[in-house]
């Protein structure tokens, strides 16, 4: 835990490339626009690994109180994040040092890349307003986490609940910790699709808890 | 067995579990740095080896393509061998070949993002930022090197050109022309990182199409980048060099 804390402490180092003005226009030359896309795509990935931000605003500031539906909650996981200017959220996208940042248009059009590689979802995808989730590790990777962790600490067969799964003592020291629970939701349907584990749900339909094992 | 209830069945020995896991972490961070330290023992009696025996493994060519096999799987880079201990002329052929293969990757690495057109500067910063070159002062790649390196891919074809563009050396690995009106506005671009159509009109009297085609041209090539959000809100053309700067 402390060394995860130290190193939050410090600030995301970005590319080069960042500090290049033209990297925040979408550029004419399909060539070139290729290699910006990418650039892009591996930054927003890293950011958020850095960070440990598992969901982005529309304007590419981290969303700390995930929720598919539009309702107001309180703020569950207070994670450190990075800060901007004066109060102002600091956005991946925006960068103060030499005023500029990357348009709405191209943002989506970044986002639909990090989903079409499967390295994001929408929130919601009816609302897309509402964020979108990025996965910094794929949500096979985190399921193989998540059950790599059951089983070599003899929980195979056991109920958990959701809020066990983010901030049990337990799993602080994992690198799911705290995952948002629209994340954790995904990986835990990877694992019930492929009969590794079983969804138990509320009467209101809200996911109570997870029975892990075959 | 009792039946599991949650987390709350095993809380009591999660503290210990935790320590343990400290402890196991600690181990192995110990025994990385360990062989982190021994690989770079290794990696130096190599290079001693190098130096030494330099005469030997020129004449014996068995001899040095074990010898470099082996510098290879401790992951000592080929042109870090080749840059030392020289002694001959087939030495020298040896480390600017070594060099020309380092070259050709770069320019096909970095392609996409400058649309073929290299900054020798770069480049250097590209091969020397390794602390194989930051240290030891013998294999520090020179603009030299480069230059002499190219002269001797020549003869290979013209696949790469040097050409010199106001006081600097690109490497051109585009078949793409630079005509001389590219030329200057390439050179001009050094100065501020950008130019404009105003800057073109105004420095060079070109009317504004001269301007406009020309920096298409460049940016249809890859070479130059837009950037639309400057503070007068006229387009800038930016050249990659300045990504470094």
């Amino acid at each position: 835990m402390d060394e995860q804390t130290s190193l939050r402490k410090a600030a995301f180092s970005f590319p080069k490339l960042y500090n290049f003005p033209p990297f925040f226009t979408r550029q004419p030359n399909q060539q070139t626009y290729h290699t910006q896309l990418e650039a892009w795509r591996k930054i927003v990935i890293e950011y958020c690994r850095f960070y440990r931000i598992w969901a982005l605003s529309l304007n590419g500031t981290a969303l700390t109180n995930v929720k598919a539906e539009s309702s107001s909650g309180d703020d569950e996981n207070e994670e450190s994040e990075p800060s901007g200017t004066e109060g102002e959220k600091a956005s991946v996208f925006k960068n103060t040092k030499i005023n500029r940042e990357v348009k709405g248009d191209f943002i989506m059009t970044i986002y639909e890349s990090l989903i079409e590689k499967k390295e994001a979802s929408w929130i919601n995808e009816q609302n897309q307003r509402l964020g979108i989730l990025i996965y910094w590790n794929s949500l096979e990777d985190w399921a193989t986490m998540l059950m790599n962790w059951v089983v070599s600490t003899g929980q195979d067969g056991n109920v958990l609940t959701i809020y066990e799964l983010q901030n049990g003592e337990a799993v602080q020291d994992q690198e799911f910790a705290g995952m948002a629970t629209e994340t954790l939701t995904r990986v835990i349907f990877v694992l019930a699709k492929e009969g590794r584990a079983r969804v138990l749900k509320d009467d209101d339909g809200t996911i109570a808890g997870v029975k892990f094992g075959s | 067995m009792p039946v599991g209830r949650g987390l709350a069945s095993f809380e009591s020995s999660a503290h210990k579990k935790q320590q343990y896991q400290t402890l196991g972490r600690k181990l192995v961070e110990e025994q990385r740095e360990q062989i982190k330290t021994q690989l770079q023992v290794f990696q130096n009696a190599l290079i001693t080896f190098r130096k030494q025996h330099a005469e030997e493994l020129r004449s014996n060519p068995d001899l040095w393509s074990k010898f470099s096999e082996i510098c290879r799987s401790f992951g000592i880079d080929p042109l870090v061998i080749s840059s030392l201990g020289i002694g001959s002329k087939a030495d020298r052929q040896e480390k600017y070949n070594q060099l020309a293969l380092r070259i050709i990757d770069i320019c096909k690495l970095t392609k996409s993002l400058n649309g073929g057109m290299l900054l020798v500067d770069d480049l250097l910063d590209l091969i020397n930022c390794e602390s194989w070159f930051t240290e030891d002062p013998e294999v520090k790649i020179t603009e030299q090197d480069v230059l002499t390196s190219l002269d001797n891919l020549k003869a290979l074809g013209d696949e790469l050109q040097l050409i010199t563009i106001g006081n600097k050396n690109y490497i051109k690995s585009t078949t793409e022309e630079i005509n001389a009106d590219q030329g200057l506005i390439l050179s001009a671009a050094d100065i501020l990182g950008y130019v404009t159509v105003a800057i073109l009109r105004d420095n060079f009297k070109w009317r504004s199409y001269r301007c406009k085609s020309n920096l298409e041209d460049l940016v249809s090539n890859g070479i130059l980048w837009v950037d639309d959000q400057s503070e007068n809100h006229e387009r800038r053309y930016w050249i990659t060099s300045w990504i470094n700067k």
